[in-house]
């Protein structure tokens, strides 16, 4: 038994997954430009101004939104499979990952008048944690949350030759959830904070182990951890290029660059002590040393270090604490989105 | 039961932790800053002193940057004393430098925008300018904190439509390995 759920006993209406109805391809795609969005965006801001609601950044963001949101509800519509994992709803039958997406998707584009409204209210100079770019982080981050959801549940749907797409678009979705969640640190990447450094060094700390204990535990390719920190290196690479494209080519904004956090060898760390068993509160405190020392090591060597001994005092123990929080919640959501024939061998938390 | 007590227990503690900044993000504005640079020419140790008045707690942010070339050094430091934020730089680049100031949320950002010239010798020594923290003094102190009661109680919301979601997932998967 592996877990795969066979056409009889899935009652499949319909042979297509989402991949082949073109779901997941558009999700992809739609949590890629958000996240590239946002950072434009912020660029734009201080490069330019805010010069229009209807700049080229936010067009990017909220076009792609509306994309992802469309094809929600065209895949809950289009969708006729009624499986175990699918929602009974009335007649309907849902995708739970899909019925994620819409909502966060829905979210961030509803909330973008209100966003024009602070903007109104409070001038150009918001910053990115405003409660109107709140909502707008929350639901691209739920969204993306919700492919991720998705992704699994296509795989323990999809037959076993298709298992392996659906594990590497897993690895996809996670590597841009991390994007998502390092997100909430953007204004200390571009170096202007509004909050305080301690709170900075307490999130790098603890932001990423959710991600990278979730997909240790969870594997759905080996040493996972290490490839979605990689994948998110190398998203973050990619941003940097765009963002000197459109600022050479193109004068829309990108001079100013966010540092790009080192997260490498905390999905290393995670991959090899969940492999031994390790549980969250080992996990928790030592990705967030690893995490820690690996960009203090980046921003004494480009000289851009702002961690002042106060600061650390009070953001690393914090940092630590939430970090084993973030380790144990991760591994938690992993043990309800793995296969059914891994749960047993699943690590203590 | 518990559950539904412990979100509304996160909600209303957040939404208090915001209703209690409140008066912070009035009295950030409208302060002014005082800013003396003190340097003795092109790559020396330099002293960036900044006070402001009404005297300001916490982190101040100076962003001194050359106006033509890739130099820039962004500092963040605490008051040593109410007011009073001393930053220690150097200026490694000839020519025309640029400085301003942040304090505290995005809609305290000083708006004025202090120039100052940097050469072989050290020909100006201080540099005085008063930033005018003026943004956002009209609107009533009660938006911010609705806003992010807001945002409170749709993090709250989405937070719950996930954990439902990935305890009927876990459930439903628990049904089908004992059908199978």
């Amino acid at each position: 038994m592996d877990g795969t759920l066979n056409r009889t006993q899935t009652e499949s209406k319909t042979n297509k997954d989402l991949w082949s109805l073109g779901t997941l391809p558009i999700l992809a795609l739609g949590t890629f430009s958000g996240v590239l969005g946002v950072y434009w965006d912020i660029a734009w801001h201080t490069d330019i101004g805010r010069d229009s609601f209807f700049s080229p950044p936010h067009n990017f963001i909220y076009g792609s939104m509306l994309i992802v949101f469309l094809m929600g509800i065209y895949t809950l519509l289009r969708d006729r499979r009624n499986t175990s994992f699918h929602l009974q709803i009335g007649r309907s039958s849902l995708q739970p990952g899909i019925v994620i997406v819409a909502l966060g998707s829905a979210l961030t584009f509803m909330f973008a008048p209100a966003d024009d409204l602070w903007h109104r209210l409070f001038g150009t100079e918001v910053t990115l944690w405003a409660p109107m770019h709140l909502v707008g982080l929350l639901g691209l981050t739920t969204a993306c949350l919700g492919g991720l959801i998705t992704s699994r549940i296509e795989g323990q749907l999809a037959a076993r030759n298709r298992k392996r797409l659906f594990s590497w678009l897993s690895v996809f979705f996670a590597s841009m959830l991390l994007a998502y969640f390092m997100l909430f640190l953007a204004e200390y990447e571009f170096g202007y904070p509004v909050y305080g450094v301690w709170l900075g060094v307490a999130l790098l700390l603890s932001l990423p182990t959710f991600v990278l204990a979730m997909m240790a535990k969870l594997k759905p390719v080996p040493w996972s951890a290490t490839l979605t920190a990689l994948g998110f290196t190398a998203f973050r690479l990619l941003l940097a290029a765009w963002l000197m494209t459109t600022d050479s080519v193109f004068g829309w904004a990108g001079a100013t660059r966010p540092m790009i956090p080192v997260l490498f060898l905390a999905g290393l760390a995670a991959d090899i002590l969940v492999k031994r068993g390790a549980n969250a509160v080992i996990l928790g405190s030592v990705l967030g040393l690893f995490s820690f020392f690996s960009n203090w090591l980046l921003l004494s060597v480009t000289g851009t270090l702002n961690w002042y001994p106060a600061a650390l005092a009070l953001g690393v123990p914090v940092g630590l604490a939430l970090s084993v929080v973030t380790a144990y919640l991760g591994v938690s959501v992993a043990g309800a989105l793995e296969p059914p024939a891994q749960e047993e061998q699943g690590l203590s938390t | 039961m518990k559950h539904s007590l412990v979100r509304l227990l996160v909600s209303l503690l957040s939404t208090s932790f915001m209703l209690g900044n409140a008066q912070n993000f009035q009295v950030k504005t409208g302060a002014t800053a005082e800013i003396r640079i003190e340097h003795g020419g092109l790559g020396t140790p330099a002293t960036i002193t900044v006070t402001t008045d009404p005297p300001l707690q916490g982190e101040l942010t100076v962003n001194a940057h050359h106006r033509d070339g890739e130099a820039e050094r962004v500092m963040i430091r605490p008051s040593r004393e109410a007011g009073i934020h001393v930053f220690e730089t150097s200026f490694d680049e000839r020519g025309e430098w640029g400085l301003w100031l942040r304090y505290g949320s995005g809609i305290d950002l000083y708006g004025d925008y202090l120039v100052f010239n940097v050469s072989d010798r050290a020909v100006d020594r201080v540099h005085a300018s008063t930033f005018e923290g003026v943004l956002a003094a009209d609107v009533p102190a009660y938006v911010q904190p609705l806003g992010y009661a807001v945002f409170g109680l749709l993090l709250v919301l989405s937070l719950g439509t996930i954990t439902w979601t990935l305890r009927w997932f876990a459930r439903q998967k628990g049904d089908y390995s004992q059908a199978i």
